[in-house]
């Protein structure tokens, strides 16, 4: 004790985090999500089938740390979250085995990754069709999608790129990926 | 559950119009920006548990990004392209091109009768 009082006073930043009371709880949280969420995505982006997944799992994990009893200071709700975070993806790992066939990656998926010579080739014609359908869309709207969706760029460098704002990126992503949608269904249906 | 897959879509037949499939695919969109506020993935969360057809909707969008992956990308647009790209994402891309095609077909036959173009 005698030794805590010549200690050298914290850090500014440690500083700020006494341990949080109920009141604060969420504003705990909500810092974590600000500071950590990108590294905590991309952490479960190797975990989990898709990003939107990833976005679900890092959801259920915030959750569990909003309802802890005994919440802790900031480092350790951070090791929480992620150790939280990776057993939720394990779970849903185990649960996805069963489930798999019955949610269904439809046919498309089915047919580019089925590796028999017809198939393979039904698959790519397929594909191929779905390529042409993306090559006639309007300029701006299949340029913004391609870029999006098959480079990953984010909206607000597409934007930039073609001189429009973020918001009719996304509108023309939206409306590609509609259209992408419908076409799928009516192969389906064929 | 297999009987489930057998049964018809529970959509419209117009995907393109169809308000669930046009929120999914807004949805899908937001969330894949890398600025996603607590709020907003919490608001999602509810409208996917507010309705089966919402959850079921989001999953066709999000398979389409499956597909992607095996798509290989198509050649950039060209500036004169894009510059005279007029479509501005109000409509469904088919009602669009169906525009483009009457739209076409009036200028030829305003030239075969050489009347004044159509507006």
């Amino acid at each position: 004790m005698v030794n805590a009082v010549s200690m050298p006073p914290p850090p500014a930043d440690q500083v700020a985090e006494p341990t949080p009371s109920d009141e604060s709880r969420a504003t705990v949280v909500e810092r974590l999500f600000r500071e950590h969420n990108e590294a905590l995505i991309r952490f479960l982006r190797g975990r989990v089938g898709s990003h939107n997944e990833a976005l679900e799992v890092a959801q259920e994990a915030y959750v569990r740390l909003l309802s802890l009893d005994q919440p802790g200071a900031v480092s350790y709700l951070r090791a929480f979250l992620f150790k939280t975070a990776a057993n939720i993806a394990i779970d849903r790992r185990r649960r996805h085995q069963t489930f798999d066939k019955v949610t269904g990656r439809q046919l498309f998926t089915e047919l580019a990754e089925n590796r028999t010579p017809e198939r393979q080739l039904s698959g790519e014609q397929a594909l191929g069709r779905l390529g042409a359908l993306i090559e006639a869309m309007p300029p701006k709207c299949r340029q913004s999608f391609v870029l999006n969706q098959i480079h990953g760029l984010d909206a607000a460098t597409i934007a930039t790129q073609l001189g429009i704002t973020d918001s009719m990126v996304r509108k023309y992503v939206v409306r590609a990926l509609l259209h992408c949608r419908a076409h799928m269904d009516d192969e389906r249906n064929d | 559950m297999n009987a489930m897959i057998k049964q018809p879509m529970p959509f419209s037949d117009d995907i393109e119009h169809d308000p669930i499939h046009l929120a999914a695919a807004d949805w899908f969109v937001r969330l894949q920006s890398t600025e996603v506020s607590l709020e907003e993935t919490l608001a999602w969360q509810a409208w996917l548990h507010e309705n089966p057809l919402h959850a079921q909707a989001f999953a066709r969008i999000e398979e389409i990004s499956d597909v992607m992956r095996h798509i290989a990308a198509p050649p950039a647009a060209s500036m004169r392209e894009l510059a005279r790209d007029r479509y501005d994402a109000s409509v469904p891309i088919k009602n669009w091109k169906r525009r483009v095609c009457a739209v076409d077909r009036g200028w030829r036959w305003a030239w075969r009768l050489r009347l004044p173009p159509p507006h």
